[in-house]
């Protein structure tokens, strides 16, 4: 799994491309408690590109939610379908924001 | 014109009816809350909608499928619940080319939405809504994405400035268990005018195929009567009633305004005035007495088989049986160890929930708690051995979800974390066999809800061949 950061204004977003597994999971956990921590509270995870996530992977992604709760701030997904499928699949629509792409992702947070 | 139906209610104001089903998919006289829209639609020449749902999403698809049988192509995707519908419309994969309409599918209303349509597209505004006899329908006309008042059809309604029509109909906001009775008896009497399913055989009767009812059922006023029922000639209906598909009234009982689910029956000289009834449970909608009847004389729910533990725990006990078994070299070498290691404590035990189900102080079912033993060795697989006499005794399955304690369980409120709840608790599994102890609880959660989000007997044998090769890792034996 590949994992890119970048910033657009005070929105940090992190690309995942590939498959995000259970191997990847400390690796992206961590980096997204650093993002959190020290971030303005605006966060998007855009996942278009990956093609498969495991259970270890959205445990990840569960984490970094409450770790948004708890700052206050607001974490975006943006999903492909075979993601968005197993995030349905699992019942976590029901608390991610999950928006199509990452234009759309950063006008929810207000960026022109 | 596309349309999109906003049918995301999470239904907390129907509770206990939206326990188990969601606002779209409660029956209201005869047919369920969102097929009323739907048929709506297909009335003002509409052909094609977006449906947008949460939670339940899966029993909804599975509902309205492809929407053939409505002569319509349905598409769906799914919100967190409650959202408002301008971040609704931000999060739609595609979104709807101007002018399309935008409604909620989990409120009834009875107004004409042709005749909306026609009067809206002579006005040159970015948005028209609709107001039925002077309520808030719920619909909208939306020529611009970026200015019309969206947020006035939320279910959390906010109030923004825009054109409006008023027409003659009614609306049924669904907002309380009072109005869902309420709405059901409107329905029935032709308050609410909708497309009811059924024949009039009776004067005041309306009956659905294959149901078996009598004239003389209704003493005075109106029954609408769902199909595959069966009354006893002897059941008399007062005022309003309206009856669910697969119901059963035995001799003797007297309704009066009153609305029953499908697949409920009512026994033998019971009398219900005011109430929503559904399975076994009795709503009280004038004092809002909710109960739960245990006595299945009175009330039952026709859906729960009672006491029907099934052939697959017979299964599971006599895999258990087989593994102790073969297990018993293990028993010797945990006996021997423990007696070295911790002659003094050599066990522990630990409460933890299994499948076993008990009803509790209010009559309702729960998984009970049993006794998990463990051998306090420093050896993986010799600790958790005693657990093999849980599977034999029918309170764990030999392969299935980690399971936990009550405790553990109660901390388990969103419906993403229910949902690993609804899997089996076992011996093996992905989470016991792949996820480390010491690992985050929602990681844990999280592969539960998985292994039960793709459950098969296929991947269950993929599971026991694992244990089998995890038997001999060095993981197994050195903690």
């Amino acid at each position: 799994m590949v994992m890119n950061e970048q910033k657009h204004g005070d929105i940090d977003i992190v690309a995942l491309s590939g498959r995000f597994v259970m191997a990847d999971a400390p690796e992206v956990r961590e980096r997204l408690k650093a993002l959190i921590d020290d971030g303005q509270g605006k966060l998007v995870i855009d996942m278009d590109q990956v093609s498969f996530i495991d259970s270890s992977a959205c445990a990840v992604l569960i984490s970094a939610f409450k770790a948004m709760q708890l700052k206050p701030g607001r974490l975006v997904l943006v999903t492909s379908p075979v993601v968005q499928a197993l995030i349905e699949l699992t019942r976590l629509h029901t608390i991610f924001e999950i928006l199509p792409a990452r234009p759309a992702a950063l006008e929810a947070f207000g960026a022109p | 014109m596309d349309a999109i139906i906003l049918a995301d209610r999470k239904g907390q104001e129907l509770l206990p009816l939206t326990g188990s089903t969601c606002v779209p998919l409660l029956p209201l006289a005869g047919k369920s809350v969102l097929e009323h829209t739907l048929e709506a639609l297909v009335q003002a020449g509409l052909r094609q909608a977006h449906i947008v749902v949460s939670p339940h999403a899966e029993a909804v698809k599975e509902a309205f499928g492809s929407g053939e049988r409505w002569g319509m192509r349905l598409t769906y995707s799914t919100s967190r619940g409650e959202e408002s519908p301008s971040q609704v419309l931000a999060g739609l994969q595609n979104p709807p080319s101007v002018p399309f309409l935008i409604l909620r599918g989990d409120v009834v209303r009875s107004g004409l939405i042709n005749s909306f349509l026609a009067q809206a597209e002579t006005l040159d505004v970015p948005g028209v809504q609709a107001r039925f006899s002077g309520e808030n329908a719920f619909v909208m006309l939306c020529r611009d994405l970026r200015h019309a008042a969206f947020d006035n059809l939320g279910w959390v309604e906010t109030r923004q400035p825009s054109a409006q029509i008023d027409l003659e109909g009614a609306v049924a906001k669904l907002d309380s268990l009072k109005n869902f009775h309420q709405a059901n008896l409107d329905a029935a009497a032709g308050r609410i005018s909708l497309l009811l399913p059924g024949l009039q055989t009776a004067l005041g009767m309306t009956q659905g195929r294959n149901s078996e009812a009598y004239p003389q059922n209704v003493k005075q006023g109106v029954a609408l009567i769902g199909a595959y029922c069966s009354l006893h000639p002897s059941v008399e209906f007062n005022g309003e009633v309206v009856i669910g598909d697969n119901v059963i009234i035995d001799r003797r009982a007297s309704i009066e305004n009153t609305v029953i689910l499908p697949h409920s029956y009512i026994g033998e000289l019971v009398e219900l005035r005011n109430a929503i009834v559904r399975g076994n449970e009795l709503i009280r909608v004038d004092n809002g007495a909710v109960l739960k009847i245990t006595d299945t004389f009175l009330l039952a729910d026709l859906t729960v088989s009672p006491i029907n533990k099934g052939l697959g725990e017979v299964y599971n006990r006599l895999a258990g049986l087989v593994l102790l078994l073969l297990s018993l070299p293990l028993w010797g070498l945990a006996g021997l160890l423990v007696l070295l290691q911790r002659p003094v404590a050599p066990f522990s035990k630990q409460l933890l929930r299994g499948n076993k189900i008990k009803l509790d102080d209010f009559g309702l079912p729960q998984r009970a708690e049993f006794t998990a033993w463990a051998c306090n060795v420093s050896v993986p697989v010799l600790r958790y051995l005693p657990r093999v006499l849980a599977v034999v005794g029918g309170d764990l399955r030999l392969v299935g979800a980690l399971p936990v304690t009550v405790e553990a369980a109660l901390q388990r409120t969103e419906e993403w974390e229910k949902f690993a709840d609804q899997a089996p608790a076992g011996l093996l599994g992905p989470t016991q066999l792949a996820i480390p102890a010491d690992a985050p609880d929602e990681e844990k959660l999280m592969s539960d809800s998985f292994y039960w989000a793709n459950f098969s007997i296929r991947h269950d044998f993929r599971y026991l061949i694992q244990a089998w090769q995890a038997l001999f890792s060095r993981k197994a034996w050195f903690s």
